[in-house]
C-alpha cells in the first residue's frame, strides 16, 4: 500500500472514531435523565432556562447523527465541516468555563457517570479535532460517498 | 449529479432513521421486574407514612440532578405531605463521586442515632461542592453534623461500626436489583421514573386514579 492509500486508509480510520465517540456520546445521555445534561449545561453558565432544556434535548441527537454519517462516511465533507463546528463549540464552551474558573462538576461529556476534567476534555476536543480534519481532506476513498458515486455516476 | 445526490439524501435518510429506531429500542425500559415497593427505615421517610403514594428515591448526595430533585420532592411534602410518603435509598455514584460512598454512611449514622436524617442530607446536597472531591471530607462533615448539635462521639462509634456501611450497601444491592443505573431514581408506587421530570409524570398518573 503506497503513502496516500495509507493515508487515507488512517484518515478515514480517524473519522469513524470520532463517529463512534460522537455516537457514544449522544447515546449515553439520551439514554440518562434530560436534567443531567441539562444541569450539565446549566454549570457552564452561559444559556438558562428553556435555551438549555432545548439544548439537552437536542444536541444529543445531533451528536448521534452526525457520528453516523461520520461512520460511513456519507456526505463527508459537510457532515465533517459541521462536526468541527459542534467540536469548535464545545472548545469555546470549555474554554470561557476554564477562563473564568467556574466549577464545572460535569463537564456532560459523556453523560453524568463519566466526567473529565475540563482542561483534560479540552485537548482531547483538540485531537478529535484534527482526526476530523484529516477526514475531512483524505478519507473520501474509503466512504460511502464514493461507493455511491462510483456505482451510480454512469 | 442530481441523482447521485438524491440517492445519497435517501441513503441518509435511512442510516439516521435506523439509528433513531435502535436508540429508541435501547433506551426504552424494560417493562419487567421494575417495581420497587419495599419502604426504608422511618428516619429515611417522610410525609405521610400512610400515604396511597409511596415514592422510593435512589439518589446520591454528590449528584447535582440529586440536588435539584431533593428541594423538589422537599417542596411536594411541604405543600402536599399528606398524599406522599417519600422513601430515601442510597445510590452513590462511586465510580464519579469518590465520597459519596462516606455521605451516605455519615447520612446513616446521623439518621440512625439522633433522627436528623433530612436536616443533614440536605446539608450534604446544599454544599455538595464543598465537599464532593476533598479528601478530608470528614472535618467538613463534622462541621455540618456540629451545626445540627450532634454529638462527635456517638457518630464516630457508629462509623466504627459495619452497621451503616451494611445499610448503604442494602440499598446499592436494591438499585442494582431494580436495575437503576442514574440518580436519580424513583419508584412511584413500585413504578419506575428516571428523573424528576419522569417523576413528575407518574405522579400525575396516581394523582389520575392510577394505572
Amino acid at each position: 500500500m503506497d503513502f496516500k492509500n495509507r493515508r487515507e486508509l488512517v484518515s478515514a480510520i480517524m473519522r469513524v472514531v470520532v463517529g463512534c465517540i460522537l455516537i457514544y456520546s449522544g447515546f449515553i445521555k439520551i439514554s440518562e435523565p434530560l436534567e443531567n445534561f441539562y444541569n450539565a449545561i446549566l454549570g457552564y453558565k452561559i444559556v438558562s432556562g428553556d435555551l438549555a432544556l432545548i439544548s439537552a434535548q437536542v444536541v444529543p441527537w445531533i451528536e448521534v447523527y452526525l457520528g453516523v454519517l461520520l461512520v460511513f462516511g456519507l456526505f463527508n465533507k459537510l457532515v465533517s465541516i459541521f462536526s468541527i463546528l459542534l467540536f469548535l463549540g464545545f472548545e469555546l464552551l470549555l474554554a470561557q468555563a476554564m477562563i473564568r474558573g467556574l466549577e464545572v462538576e460535569n463537564c456532560g461529556c459523556f453523560g453524568a457517570t463519566h466526567s473529565n476534567p475540563i482542561g483534560v476534555e479540552f485537548t482531547l476536543n483538540l485531537v478529535w479535532l484534527s482526526f476530523l480534519f484529516l477526514g475531512y481532506k483524505f478519507s473520501y476513498r474509503f466512504s460511502l460517498d464514493r461507493l455511491i458515486e462510483s456505482k451510480f455516476s454512469k | 449529479m442530481k441523482k447521485i445526490t438524491g440517492i445519497k439524501i435517501i441513503a441518509g435518510f435511512f442510516l439516521l432513521l435506523a439509528a433513531t429506531v435502535i436508540i429508541l429500542i435501547t433506551t426504552e425500559e424494560p417493562k419487567e421486574v421494575l417495581y420497587d415497593t419495599e419502604k426504608t427505615p422511618s428516619y429515611r421517610q417522610k410525609g405521610n407514612s400512610e400515604a396511597k403514594i409511596v415514592i422510593i428515591e435512589y439518589t446520591d448526595f454528590a449528584c447535582p440532578a440529586c440536588a435539584a430533585a431533593n428541594t423538589y420532592v422537599s417542596n411536594l411534602i411541604k405543600y402536599f405531605g399528606d398524599d406522599f410518603n417519600v422513601n430515601f435509598k442510597h445510590y452513590p455514584l462511586t465510580s464519579i463521586h469518590p465520597y459519596s460512598f462516606n455521605a451516605a454512611v455519615w447520612s446513616e449514622c446521623v439518621g440512625k442515632e439522633y433522627n436528623k436524617f433530612w436536616e443533614f442530607s440536605d446539608m450534604l446536597f446544599n454544599r455538595r461542592l464543598e465537599w464532593w472531591d476533598k479528601k478530608d471530607y470528614s472535618k467538613l462533615f463534622k462541621a455540618y453534623a456540629a451545626e445540627l448539635g450532634i454529638d462527635d462521639k456517638r457518630i464516630a462509634k457508629c462509623l466504627g461500626s459495619s452497621d451503616a456501611i451494611d445499610l448503604v450497601k442494602k440499598d446499592m444491592e436494591s438499585g442494582d436489583k431494580f436495575k437503576v443505573d442514574s440518580t436519580p431514581t424513583f419508584f412511584v408506587n413500585g413504578r419506575k421514573a428516571v428523573g424528576v421530570m419522569e417523576l413528575i409524570e407518574e405522579i400525575k398518573k396516581e394523582k389520575q386514579g392510577g394505572l
